[in-house]
């Protein structure tokens, strides 16, 4: 029941519907679940009637702790955070940076960011944002005490001053094309006032302090473990949402969730489970919309740990695994067999997703080949060995999966017992030396290419694989602002990788979200929960 | 939960009333019950053939053919998983129910029979033992020795026991002052001979009404563990597991779910019924 | 019933009642005490890892782990980590629960009206049906109420309240949209609809027992030696019935308070369907999330809850029986 969790990664299925990524990415709009998979024909048609919306009721399947992203940061704090919180950037339905509470910026060299502030933008309280308020949030997400969710995001920040009324430099301690995405609410800045922040001891984001912030909706209730209510704000820079209010229900049991979408009570709901996509379809007035969700879902080795310092025994591992069998028969087309770390949407800067799917496919392979594994293996420590695999309880899909990794494991001669445990004990698995085969599961708010791979391949990587070519390759990949140029050496980063079999790539993830068709979202793409999506909201109507 | 088995017990001692309906009642839960008891001892020589994936057969539903119960999200047979699944779903109550009676036969016997600090003692860790939110233990054993099937089985053992003490303690202090026990201690017989030959006997009904019970609770408690996420490792047949898969696959194949749901309410019911007329017995017999 | 005691013995019982009681709360306290040394314990040998658990799934510096490792203190010896919390818990300080960021009594606070409406639903819901339903079985033994109700109870015990909690929701929420499928509600009348479902299915299970329970308890007095001299002299049945009805009061107020003492144990599966904010669920999370200071209070608080609940039945069979009060207090 433990669907929510501190940790962006695991926080819970985000799964969706089949196929097409490049349809959902390249701008469903206001059509809604224009999804091409036949088992999902929710192909509803929606007209923008213009009116307000009194209510906007969204269902998250776990509760949050803490409202403010730097104390509690997974996946679905970033995305009640994004609805009353902002950073100086923010992405558009592409992923491209576009302007929020900077109305600008320059980069006069490549460590230098020059940011001047809107004019108009004000804190919910009415207060104008100030560049103090600006450099006191960055600090404190800088700082891993108050946010030890997001400092990470800020490692490469060097300082950060007020060089105006309105105006902020940022300067980093590397060259960094991944550097201003952390200044947006989808990754490390949520701007807060000072003062605010000060009066509450910097225990902001609990149900006495609350959050406050420069966005279009305003929190005004939160009892952790039962829902939170916002309510809209006229200080709002981009003007008045359409709804007046919502109110997001922690509902933790799926089949308590189902129960109130079929009782009509609920306009939104986050990460339907896959193997319950069909009933939320069926519901009559809802309609069931699928996003790739910039998730990646892959095994890890930890090389510290005999015998997958083995690279046969790595190899033998990977192809041992059916990746086409995983997606369409076990995640029924929720998923896309995975050729790479990063997805093929973070690379959308540089090529279109097709494109970009063609070039992941030439990094080299690990084809499903039971003959083939069983010869790698032969003679290697791994002959007759019995391992575990854990999967956090938030995953059950990657239960599923499992199992059936493991028959194929067991085919090899690798007896593999599969265990399943709570998300937060998951976390303490990885990289503990002790469990030499373990799921990666990352959920990536940023949807940058390098987000996840660095983490996994780069420097103090949970693999325990140590290449100073891999490190070299990622600092100049991220020195670099030419996107073609910045893809073309994280594709060297993930060849390393798979000739290395550092990691055995599984599936990039799809969210299912299930719709009420009085309610529509301007522009819904993998990149709308993190970013100001409360006021793409609109009424509507099925046609 | 534990602590009602006490109360519990005490009521299943009285007489329910002789009548045709009952007696019709006990007898099909007798059959019902020796069914169960020989699909457990089958059980095991099924397991690798309810193991075993087919992927492409996934989810069929009830009534396919050479499914009778469909199959689950990794094909493998439904019908087949709850046969092999009676085995964990009863040899746990089972062993729960012996071993925490047989550790409150031992204790609670000492407790009651020689009184003083043993008994203070014991009646201090039954205390604490009671007072444990049951949760926070079940997650922590399974955390520290890993979430499975034995080890819960086990932590059951520990959390079942404290109540079964304080009952055979109660039936043992009741006994102690009885005429054939002070003959035994004329005959200057030893404690645990008193105790363990003489003494226990006689509270045999007690421990009998109360295993029956406890194997109930047991298998409802088990099911309920796992519901939360603590049990069998995932992949094994149990009706438990079974359960908490079916939940997801309701729509697709509702035989996952129903079918060992409905055998758990059905065993325990079963097993009430069985301990109620035993208890009932005994009770009429101790009369005579 | 104090007619019969006399005013020197009055004040000496009562005397020895207060000594009584004062052993009974120290022991309670004792046992407090173990208890939070045993959870602490527990929680401290607990897999996970607190940092990781504030960090998340992503890369840390050294710098980063040893600054959060500071703030909490999580490098201090075992035992020195164990007596500071007990001697701050001594000064009424729980400390601040590190998962919400709250001191732990607001946290607490804030959860126990759902818990406690839901248990005071609850049990007040298996007390005025399965008491009367106990009653009539035992008086009508072997006839229709008592077979049925018999029949429902044994359902009720037998069946696991995950699995009531599901089919009440497809029943009552959906089939016959009569009921709020989840949440708590706002305002009393709406929490007060909004918890009837789940305190029923709560109440089925403790309904069930206590309902055995009663039926055996009255029936027991029913074929009791008194009863049936009682009858023998002519005794009208109504009196009869009345005399054996007090006599097993005793029991089920036992029972009753055993089975509070279950309910409170018992929300957390509950809480979890219903998507209640109640106690159990948040001690559900502070225990995987390793929050200490969450654990460690609500541990004590249901611990002590039930010890209290158990003196209070003790001193209830004092008050009801002549025959313990004797012994208790001599």
């Amino acid at each position: 029941m433990h669907t929510h969790s501190p940790h962006r990664p695991a926080t819970r299925w985000r799964l969706g519907v089949a196929v097409l990524a490049a349809a959902a990415l390249a701008l469903t709009g206001c059509a809604g679940g224009s999804d091409e998979d036949p088992t999902n024909a929710s192909e509803v048609e929606l007209v923008d009637t213009g009116e307000e919306i009194e209510q906007v009721t969204v269902a998250f399947p776990g509760s949050l702790a803490n409202l403010y992203i730097g104390q509690e940061s997974g996946i679905l704090n970033y995305n009640l955070a994004a609805l009353t919180q902002e950073g100086l950037v923010a992405q558009d339905s592409t992923g491209a940076i576009v302007p929020a509470l900077a109305e600008s910026w320059e980069t006069p060299d490549d460590l230098t960011y020059v940011f001047t502030l809107r004019d108009d933008a004000k804190f919910q309280n009415g207060d104008p944002v100030t560049a103090d308020d600006v450099v006191f949030s960055l600090e404190q997400a800088n700082n891993p005490e108050s946010s030890p969710g997001i400092y990470y995001y800020l490692m490469n920040l060097d300082s950060v001053e007020k060089t105006g009324d309105r105006e902020v430099t940022i300067t980093t301690k590397a060259p960094d094309a991944t550097f201003l995405v952390n200044m947006s609410a989808a990754a490390a800045l949520v701007v807060t006032q000072q003062k605010y922040w000060e009066e509450h001891g910097g225990a902001v984001g609990t149900s006495d302090s609350l959050l406050l912030g420069t966005g279009p909706y305003q929190v005004t209730e939160f009892q952790p473990d039962s829902h939170v209510t916002l309510e809209r704000v006229d200080t709002w820079w981009g003007g008045e949402p359409k709804a007046q209010s919502i109110r997001v229900n922690f509902i933790p049991d799926e089949n308590t969730r189902l129960a109130a979408a079929q009782k009509g009570d609920l306009d939104i709901a986050f990460n339907v489970p896959i193997n319950q996509a069909d009933n939320w379809g069926k519901i009559d007035g809802m309609r069931v919309e699928s996003m790739n969700d910039l998730s990646y879902v892959g095994l890890l080795f930890d090389q510290n740990v005999a015998p997958f310092d083995d690279i046969k025994v790595r190899q033998a591992i990977a192809q041992s695994i059916d990746r086409e069998a995983i997606t369409d028969r076990l995640l029924r087309g929720y998923g896309e067999a995975a050729t790479a770390i990063m997805t093929p949407e973070s690379l959308t800067a540089a090529f279109s997703v097709d494109e970009a799917r063609e070039k992941l496919a030439t990094i080299p392979q690990h084809e499903f080949d039971l003959d083939a594994a069983k010869e790698l293996i032969a003679g290697t420590a791994a002959e007759g060995l019995e391992i575990e695999l854990t999967y956090p309880n938030t995953g059950p899909q990657l239960g599923i999966a499992a199992q059936a990794i493991a028959e194929n494991l067991g085919e090899i001669g690798i007896t593999t017992n599969v265990r399943e445990i709570p998300i937060e004990e998951w976390l303490a698995t990885i990289g503990d030396g002790e469990h030499g085969l373990s799921f990666m599961w990352y959920f990536s708010t940023t949807g940058d290419p390098s987000e996840i791979n660095s983490y996994l391949i780069g420097a103090e990587n949970p693999n325990g694989f140590v290449s100073d070519e891999a490190v070299a390759l990622i600092a100049e990949a991220n020195a670099l602002a030419d996107p073609v140029a910045r893809a073309e050496k994280l594709l060297e980063l993930e060849t390393l990788s798979a000739e290395q079999v550092v990691n055995a790539p599984l599936w990039w993830g799809k969210s299912i979200t299930a719709f009420s068709n009085t309610v529509g979202l301007t522009d819904y793409s993998a990149f709308s929960f993190t970013n100001s999506w409360g006021a793409q909201l609109f009424a509507a109507e099925a046609k | 939960m534990t602590n009602l088995t006490q109360q519990v017990t005490l009521s299943s001692r009285i007489r329910i009333g002789p009548g045709k309906h009952r007696d019709w009642v006990v007898r099909v839960s007798t059959v019902f019950l020796a069914i169960i008891a020989i699909a457990t001892l089958i059980a095991p020589f099924f397991t690798d053939l309810a193991r075993k994936q087919s992927i492409l057969d996934s989810l069929l539903p009830p009534g396919s053919p050479g499914h009778l119960l469909g199959t689950d999200e990794l094909g493998r047979d439904v019908l087949l998983l709850t046969l092999a699944g009676t085995g964990s779903a009863i040899a746990g109550p089972v062993v729960i129910a012996a071993g925490s009676m047989l550790i409150a036969i031992i204790v609670g016997t000492l407790a009651g029979y020689l009184r003083g600090p043993v008994d203070w003692a014991v009646g201090r860790i039954v205390d604490v033992l009671l007072s444990l939110p049951v949760m926070l233990v079940a997650i922590v054993v399974a955390g520290i020795f890993g979430a499975g099937y034995w080890v819960t089985v086990g932590m059951l053992v520990l959390l079942f026991c404290p109540s079964d003490i304080r009952i055979i303690r109660a039936g043992v202090t009741e006994q102690a002052p009885r005429p054939y026990v002070e003959a035994a201690q004329m005959l200057s017989l030893s404690p645990a001979r008193i105790m363990y030959r003489h003494i226990v006997p006689n509270v045999w009904p007690l421990i009998l009404t109360n295993f029956m019970l406890n194997l109930a609770i047991a298998l409802v408690t088990l099911s309920s563990l796992s519901f939360l996420g603590i049990g069998v490792a995932p992949g094994t047949p149990d009706w438990g597991r079974q359960i908490t898969d079916g939940r997801g696959i309701l729509s697709d194949n509702p035989a996952m779910l129903l079918v060992p749901a409905i055998l758990i309410v059905l065993v325990a019911m079963a097993i009430n019924v069985l301990g109620d007329y035993l208890g009932e017995r005994l009770r009429e017999r101790g009369m005579q | 019933m104090t007619t019969s005691i006399n005013a020197r013995a009055g004040a000496s019982s009562g005397l020895r009642l207060a000594r009584t009681i004062a052993l009974r709360v120290g022991g309670v306290l004792l046992i407090l005490l173990v208890i939070s040394f045993l959870t602490f314990t527990l929680i401290y040998l607990a897999p996970g890892d607190l940092v990781k658990n504030l960090l998340g799934n992503r890369p840390s510096t050294p710098a980063a782990i040893a600054a959060i490792e500071a703030q909490y203190r999580l490098n201090d010896p075992f035992f020195v980590r164990y007596v500071d919390w007990l001697v701050a818990a001594l000064q009424g300080d729980f400390g601040i629960s590190i998962r919400l960021q709250q001191p732990v009594t607001t946290v607490i606070a804030s959860r126990l009206g759902v818990t406690g409406s839901l248990i005071a639903f609850s049990f007040i819901l298996a007390l005025i049906t399965a008491v009367p339903l106990g009653i009539a079985s035992a008086a009508k033994a072997g006839r229709l109420i008592d077979r049925v109700s018999s029949a429902t109870a044994l359902f009720g015990l037998s069946a696991p309240s995950f699995a009531l909690a599901i089919l009440a929701i497809s029943v009552f929420a959906i089939m016959i949209p009569v009921f709020p499928a989840y949440g708590a509600g706002q305002g009393w009348l709406d929490q007060t609809w909004h918890l009837i479902l789940p305190s029923a299915v709560l109440a089925a299970g403790i309904g069930a027992i206590l309902m055995r329970m009663t039926r055996a308890a009255v029936l027991r007095e029913l074929e009791s030696d008194a009863i049936t001299f009682a009858r023998a002299r002519g005794i009208p049945e109504r009196r009869v019935q009345r005399i054996a009805l007090r006599a097993a009061l005793i029991p089920i107020v036992t029972s009753a308070g055993l089975i509070l003492t279950f309910i409170i144990g018992g929300t957390i599966i509950v809480e979890t369907v219903f998507a209640l904010p109640g106690i159990g669920q948040l001690l559900e999370e502070a225990v995987l999330f390793k929050d200490l200071p969450v654990v460690q209070a609500i541990t004590l608080l249901v611990a002590g809850s039930i010890a209290l609940i158990t003196i209070l039945v003790d001193l209830s069979y004092m008050l009801l029986d002549p025959r313990v009060r004797a012994r208790e207090l001599s």
